[in-house]
């Protein structure tokens, strides 16, 4: 028995799908109250995954990225006064990620990350506190969650058509965390939104609105915020500057210090006392 | 840890270690704690003990498996550990049937107690399997029992690679091979769900007969044991039995009739039974399909 997780199937360990997991996954998907994580701490938190997942699979840095929100949405206030807070929680989910997510035991280490002021006691210790604020609730009910429902609720004669639209809404999918105002749909609309706008190409018009309304016809779904959700998704996909902003933060806050200081090693280097120093106070300044 | 609950006294070994009755001293509340084996390193938490806790986590929120309250970590001379914090229930299935056979008043298991165990069981091992989990060690010892409310709930659960210790346990207990499936006790690597149903039936017949259906003392005894009552299996009943591992020479004995072992079932009782003890694993009835039998006809399943 592995303990396989995968974002599209997180009830079950079974790499395929059960169809009688379908209600629990509504009945448990939830939208996450982050009034008291500051959009500012929160846009650089993103940047601190994006950097240090570069060379991961995708998935692990999305991962991470639900498990720091829902850690924030289960937190006071963030200490205005202590912003480097965000960045240790922003590590050490990423870390948790990967222990969830990698199937090869041999975890890579995230050790090549360690900054002088998050050595691997801190991120040990920020570990068990989200993993208690969690609950250990670590197989997360996300968008990803719903793809295949909503994909089998309409027989797509062609399994490639299927794929391509899984493929592109994926794509989405994995944009969608940088897109605050995305943050206030439940998973299961962002996923039936990213499912609609990513078939719109590739299907018929009469295919497409057949389409619609086989995923508009699911009972558990929220037909209200379907369309909203739609047009922020359109947004996001049409407004290529989003994902330019988050890449070009990390380079705009201190270009040579970015260079010099901030060595990412090669994954499963081991531990090393190269110390690398992220100032987050610049960052905050900015 | 020690602030937040008091150990009470020891309520047995688990697979993995001693298993402590406690008290949360705030709420009152009485709790078990499991000590694992799990010790974080410098690297944090094992990425076997995230996955399998946050596996665990998630089964535990049906009523038909012990809830995982909590988890804890302390450090215990200086090395960090984690407890798990589950539901205290008072009594087990095996100190159940005990109590019917050797009390004071000594009297079968009411047959509609035996039904309603029985379909909590399944209802928990279909959840489980349902989840892509195996439980893989279902006995008496570990199925906790609620006597007021006449509930009946799954523990030991996660049998996985952090706490797998397959014959002999932590503790140096002979593990009990009375529920082990054929399959298993032949040397299959590639067991699945059927393993779990077998469990159930020996479980089902050890309800009816205030004594286990197939109390081996070894692998060997444990096999003979099954052979005497259901025959000893042949490729054309079970097809690729007498090419697993550890497939031997065995009497050949005829399959004897199951009723006479469980005379307090009826033909139902003793039908679904059957169906739980095919040799074929894929022959044998899933835990799912096992809920809709007839012998649950007279139940009230609304209740569960």
């Amino acid at each position: 028995m592995d303990f396989f997780f995968d974002l599209e199937n997180p009830l079950t360990s079974f790499r395929e799908h059960q169809t009688d997991t379908v209600p629990s996954l509504f009945a448990d998907e939830s939208v996450l109250v982050l009034h008291n994580f500051p959009a500012n701490f929160r846009r650089e938190a993103l940047t601190v995954i994006t950097k240090f997942s570069e060379n991961l699979d995708p998935f692990v840095a999305y991962l991470a990225i639900n498990y720091m929100d829902r850690f924030f949405s289960t937190q006071k206030i963030v200490n205005q006064e202590k912003p480097w807070i965000v960045g240790l929680v922003a590590i050490s989910c990423l870390s948790l990620a990967v222990k969830m997510k990698i199937d090869d035991l041999a975890t890579p280490k995230l050790q090549g990350y360690e900054c002088s002021i998050y050595d691997a006691k801190s991120i040990s210790r920020m570990e068990v506190l989200i993993l208690s604020s969690l609950k250990w609730r670590m197989r997360s009910i996300t968008p990803f969650s719903f793809l295949y429902f909503f994909l089998s609720l309409f027989q797509l004669q062609d399994p490639c058509l299927s794929n391509a639209i899984k493929d592109r809404a994926s794509q989405i999918l994995l944009r969608s965390p940088y897109e605050n105002k995305l943050l206030e749909f439940r998973p299961s609309v962002i996923a039936a939104s990213a499912l609609l706008h990513a078939s719109q190409d590739l299907m018929l018009p009469l295919q497409h609105s057949q389409f619609k309304a086989a995923i508009s016809s699911c009972k558990y779904l929220n037909k209200e915020s379907l369309e909203e959700c739609l047009g922020v998704i359109r947004d996001m996909v049409s407004d290529t500057s989003e994902l330019i902003s988050v890449v070009g933060n990390q380079c705009t806050s201190n270009e040579s210090e970015n260079s010099t200081s901030i060595k990412r090693r090669k994954l499963n280097t081991g531990f090393s006392s190269n110390q690398c120093i992220i100032r987050f106070s610049n960052v905050q300044n900015r | 840890m020690e602030d937040k609950y008091e150990k009470l006294e020891k309520v047995g070994e688990g697979t993995y270690g001693k298993v402590y009755k406690a008290k949360d001293k705030q709420t009152g509340q009485l709790v078990a704690l499991k000590k694992t084996r799990l010790e974080m390193d410098e690297e944090g938490i094992p990425p076997t003990a995230l996955r399998e806790i946050s596996l665990l986590q998630m089964l535990s929120n049906s009523i038909y498996i012990v809830r995982l309250i909590c988890v804890q970590h302390i450090h215990h001379n200086g090395k960090p550990l984690l407890y798990l914090v589950f539901e205290y229930l008072d009594t087990d299935l095996k100190k159940f049937i005990d109590s019917h056979r050797k009390g004071p008043n000594p009297s079968p298991l009411p047959p509609s107690q035996i039904q309603s165990f029985l379909f909590q069981l399944c209802k928990g091992v279909a959840h489980c399997h349902g989840h892509g989990v195996l439980h893989r060690d279902l006995k008496p010892q570990n199925l906790l029992v609620d006597k007021e409310k006449g509930i009946l709930k799954i523990a030991d659960l996660g049998l996985g690679r952090a706490f797998t210790v397959p014959l002999k346990s932590y503790t140096h207990e002979i593990v009990t091979l009375w529920y082990r499936a054929p399959e298993v006790l032949l040397g299959s690597t590639h067991y699945s769900t059927g393993v779990d149903v077998w469990s159930v039936g020996c479980i089902f017949a050890e309800m009816a007969r205030r004594q286990a259906l197939f109390p081996g003392d070894s692998e060997f005894q444990q096999l003979l044991h099954i052979f005497r009552l259901l025959g000893t299996p042949t490729d054309q009943h079970w097809p690729g039995v007498t090419s697993l591992r550890d497939w031997h020479v065995y009497p050949r004995w005829e399959p004897q009739n199951l009723a006479r072992v469980v005379p307090s079932l009826g033909p139902d009782g003793v039908d679904l039974l059957s169906k739980m003890l095919k040799y074929d694993p894929a022959d044998r009835i899933s835990a799912k399909a096992a809920m809709d039998h007839p012998y649950f006809d007279s139940l009230d399943k609304s209740q569960f």
